[in-house]
């Protein structure tokens, strides 16, 4: 309840932020006042009532002040006020609907903009305030901070407990999983996480218990989240004392979260399924070296982010003398940034947002000039009712309200039917978006977004019903009774405002098109990169082998899959190594980097390099071409010292050339190294990466465990999708309890790597194809409208001689000048734009002439086919027939 | 002053008018006493009454001074105030005392 009165009151407070100087004062007391009378009534009833009562009733005040303040209408002086109360309310209303379902066209049409333009803007904003705005759902959320730059060691978070601006510290260790003991194998996601962490995050059991402190020791005690209790285990009420094996390791589920539980995205991931102790005397958390735990804390209470940074500086120094791991390359101490938790949220996509919103922006911009554009042209149609209307008595005022009721009208039923447009959009938007936002989970369309949507549709109705309004009230009782002819002239002024609402529409949509140009054109430009490897009958499949035993236990379950595969029906080759291309992309990187020395050399020109394991066929399964030399044969892996491929950048960096390059003497690790062969760079880490500094070494040399593998098999260009299945019998033949996950061709794994582009493309593309669309309907309204006004004109030209031709080319000329300076406009204000956007768009300029022209060009053949319906209409014009009517 | 140039006056304002005669009030307190006041539960809405405030305000009828407390303004009748609601009770009256036996039969 009291948040919908929140909500409420903000609304009214929204709302009388709209009215003119003069009532301004009263601003504060008035929705102080409603607030008052909403939380005195103890029904629903009651406080709808008050709502609608109160809402209703400062919307008409702010229009009846508005139009006071522009001296549209005289100030009421006396007091025959009370009429417009109730009454008058009743009576604007009964006449405004019956007015509209008269001009059902023109009644549709406006509605429908209105709702498109709500629509949008309700869907962005909906997602702006759920995944930005709303304080995340943890205790004290302001005093939440994450440590950034990636994870630390175990060690490192015993040493910053002893900081004393931050009063509680939590770490996760999170990683996949396979689950076993619960039905087929799954991979699930499983976070370790330390004895604070449910508290720091003010977590609920909903069933049994969560971790305490005894738990710490044994280390085989689960928790289970409620969306992992119900996708795994069916909701099953007998879950607590029950056994689960994660990674081969024995746990006791001891309790079930509460669904209301949001993970802490910046430290777990959106979905962890089981949680369970961290292992304190866990190898990987013994060493200053291995870093796991990604750890965020609570201020306390008065401390700044400021001060713990001091600290935690303080800290990081004195760890850098002592230990090597806290020293970057250069000797000089690491840096942990602290930050707030909120801010690391939703870092990655606070400016995709904040674009969107501003394209809504535009977008409902432009449907706004164009309902005023339909209004304003109604109004001049309805000059004459209005002043016969007047002649009957009714006063400035009465009038005026009235049409302030039609709009006010159309824009509640519009922002009614954009309230549906945007339960829709929302819902498209998540199924299509193909990379999760942060705090995803929680975006619905609720109160909030009703009311930001009832707002900005009684903003919209202000702004295009308040320029006819003007309009139709001010004119001279006489003139308007005199007759058309006059009317035409007298109109000069609207058409003059009515040119500059479709010149700005045709600006605003070209801003819109420019942009959605940029980002096509990004992605195509990306999406054309050579990836250095072979897309199309290269299957790949990631796989993830759990609890490893040794290196020689992983080689050994590899080359039996390995095996396996290459005895299937239309496989030609099949090679493995630790990732896959494209499995790691936007800037993620995976998993081992070492320094490759070369001998005779200092130190410090050791080069760094992403170091990739793989077995001996990677180069011919991939068909990733060797410029110099050749791979190593399968029988020389273990050879001394070993042989290594390097890729063309490393050579060039090493030897300046890749022939230099071969028999050089490379030390890598512990290990000596020969370059036997130079391969040509591949886009592994993604299409719009920097690349370069690989070097392959035989898989066999793996020096430790890894859970990681991913296997590539070449097929027959004839072989199909059937070898997806057999691929996978032949893994769980070696291996039955190791999830497979989808699979599919390397061509499948670039479209995913560049889907988000595509997306986001398309979604501009989407608002700026409305955004057109409306534009090319406002020109082609106004010109039909100008048109017919100088019907008589053109009968009487047509009559003496003139040719219809010339008619037409007139009109024509009338709506492709709007087009130019719309378009000249919108150019300006699209390259202006574009920097918003650059650093979403890669390998294209902002402004890059194709996008910037092509939007151009594309707006001025709108106008021009807009035009052109009008121009041949008013060159149809029957000279006999126009001249009749007088 | 030309008062009778005002009369009749609104519904609204009368009431308001005369709820203000009792005492200073501000505008939450005048909202809750019309309600109060009226049988059939007249809500008054905050916008609405403060726009009649104004224009009350800015043809002399009230004046409006700080309580102190809460920052909240209150409102008080002005003797010309007065005077209006004095003119349109009386005429009420009168119009009352017309139309009395032709509806009642007399009473």
């Amino acid at each position: 309840m009291s948040r919908s009165v929140g909500a409420l009151v903000a609304l009214y407070r929204g709302l009388a932020a709209l009215l003119p100087p003069g009532a301004r004062g009263d601003r504060e007391e008035m929705s102080r006042a409603f607030e008052e009378l909403l939380r005195e009534r103890a029904s629903r009833a009651g406080r709808v009532a008050v709502a609608a009562r109160g809402l209703a009733g400062l919307a008409w005040v702010v229009l009846m002040e508005w139009l006071e303040f522009l001296g549209a209408i005289r100030a009421p002086g006396r007091t025959r006020m009370g009429r417009r109360g109730g009454m008058g309310w009743s009576r604007n209303l009964r006449f405004a609907l019956r007015t509209l379902r008269k001009a059902p066209a023109f009644s549709l049409t406006s509605v429908a903009l209105v709702a498109v333009g709500v629509g949008a803007v309700t869907t962005i904003f909906t997602l702006v305030d759920h995944v930005l705005l709303r304080p995340l759902p943890y205790p004290t959320p302001e005093r939440l901070v994450v440590l950034d730059e990636g994870a630390f060691p175990g060690p490192f978070f015993r040493e910053i407990r002893a900081l004393d601006a931050v009063e509680e510290w939590a770490g996760a260790w999170t990683d996949e999983g396979n689950l076993t003991g619960s039905g087929d194998p799954q991979r699930i996601s499983r976070a370790r996480v330390t004895e604070e962490f449910f508290s720091l995050f003010g977590a609920r059991a909903r069933r049994g218990r969560l971790l305490t402190p005894g738990d710490f020791g044994g280390a085989s005690a689960a928790v289970v989240s409620a969306g992992a209790w119900q996708r795994i285990w069916g909701g099953d009420p007998e879950i607590l004392g029950k056994a689960i094996e994660v990674d081969g390791l024995p746990y006791t589920v001891v309790g079930v979260l509460d669904a209301s539980f949001a993970e802490p995205e910046a430290l777990t991931g959106s979905r962890v399924d089981v949680w369970t102790p961290v292992d304190w005397s866990a190898e990987e958390l013994g060493g200053h070296s291995m870093r796991v735990l990604q750890v965020a804390g609570r201020l306390r209470a008065g401390a700044t982010t400021a001060l713990a940074q001091e600290q935690m500086d303080g800290l990081t120094t004195r760890l850098a003398d002592e230990h090597a791991s806290y020293r970057r390359r250069d000797g000089s101490a690491r840096t942990t940034p602290v930050l707030s938790l909120a801010d690391q949220t939703v870092r990655g996509v606070r400016t995709g947002l904040g674009l969107l919103m501003g394209a809504v922006g535009l977008l409902l911009l432009v449907a706004c000039a164009n309902v005023a554009n339909l209004f304003l042209a109604r109004g001049l149609g309805r000059t004459r009712e209005m002043a016969v209307r007047r002649a009957m008595g009714a006063g400035t005022g009465s009038l005026a309200g009235q049409l302030m009721v039609e709009s006010m009208v159309v824009g509640i039923a519009g922002g009614a039917v954009g309230v549906g447009l945007a339960i829709v959009g929302i819902r498209s938007f998540l199924a299509l978006n193909p990379t999760a936002l942060p705090r995803q989970a929680s975006v619905a369309l609720d109160p909030t977004a009703v009311g930001f949507a009832l707002l900005v549709s009684l903003a919209t109705s202000l702004v295009f019903g308040l320029v006819p309004v003007l309009r139709s009230v001010k004119g001279e009782l006489a003139d308007e009774l005199r007759g058309a002819g006059r009317a035409a002239t007298s109109a000069r002024g609207v058409t003059l405002f009515r040119n500059a609402l479709v010149a700005s529409e045709v600006a605003l949509s070209l801003i819109l098109v420019a942009g959605a140009g940029l980002l096509f054109r990004s992605f195509l430009t990306v999406s054309a990169q050579p990836p250095g490897f072979d897309v199309d009958h290269v299957w790949s499949v990631p796989l993830n082998l759990g609890r490893v035993e040794s290196a020689e236990a992983y080689l050994a379950t590899m080359e039996e899959i390995e095996r396996e595969s290459r005895a299937l029906p239309g496989v030609r080759e099949v090679a493995f190594g630790l990732t896959a291309p494209l499995q790691f992309t936007g800037g993620g990187r995976c998993c081992w980097h070492t320094m490759a020395r070369v001998a005779g050399r200092e130190e410090d020109q050791a080069l760094i390099s992403s170091t990739h394991p793989v077995s001996a066929d990677w180069f011919t399964t991939l068909g990733i071409r060797l410029v110099a030399g050749r791979s190593w044969e399968r029988s020389e892996a273990r050879s001394e010292p070993t042989p290594l491929v390097v890729d063309e950048t490393l050579a060039l960096e090493l030897a300046g050339s890749p022939e230099a390059a071969l028999g050089m003497s490379v030390g890598v690790g512990n290990m000596q190294g020969v370059v036997v062969g130079v391969a040509a760079p591949t886009l592994h880490y993604g299409l719009d990466q920097e690349t370069g500094n690989f070097l392959y070494l035989p898989v066999e040399r793996l020096p430790f465990p890894i859970p990681l593998a991913s296997l590539q098999v070449r097929v027959d260009p004839t072989a199909g999708e059937a070898v997806g299945q057999r691929l996978r019998e032949a893994i769980w033949a070696v291996e039955p309890s190791l999830p497979v996950p989808a699979l599919g061709t390397l061509r499948a794994s670039v479209a995913a790597s560049t889907a988000g582009r595509r997306f986001e493309a398309m979604i501009f593309g989407t608002f700026a194809a409305v955004a057109l669309l409306l534009a090319a309907g406002g020109l082609y309204g106004t010109l039909l409208y100008l048109a017919g006004q100088r019907r008589r004109e053109m009968g009487i030209r047509l009559a003496l001689g003139a040719s219809r031709g010339r008619i037409e080319a007139q009109v024509l000329r009338a709506g492709v000048a709007l087009g130019v300076v719309g378009v000249t406009l919108g150019l300006g204000a699209a390259w202006m734009s574009n920097r918003l956007l650059e650093s979403r768009v890669w390998g294209v300029e902002r402004s890059d002439p194709v996008a910037l022209g092509g939007a151009a060009l594309i707006l001025l053949a709108t106008a021009a086919l807009a035009s052109w319906l009008p121009a041949r209409r008013a060159g149809r014009v029957d000279p006999v027939e126009t001249l009749r009517v007088e | 002053m030309d008062t009778p140039r005002h009369l009749p006056l609104a519904p609204r304002d009368l009431l308001i008018l005369s709820v203000l005669a009792e005492g200073p009030r501000h505008g939450y307190g005048i909202i809750k006493e019309v309600e109060r006041r009226s049988s059939a539960g007249v809500l008054l809405d905050p916008a609405n009454l403060y726009r009649v405030l104004r224009r009350m305000r800015d043809l002399g009828w009230i004046e409006e001074a700080d309580d102190g407390e809460e920052r909240r303004r209150t409102h008080h009748l002005t003797p010309e105030g007065r005077e209006v609601l004095g003119a349109e009770v009386r005429r009420l009256e009168e119009l009352l005392a017309q139309a009395r036996p032709a509806v009642a039969g007399g009473g």
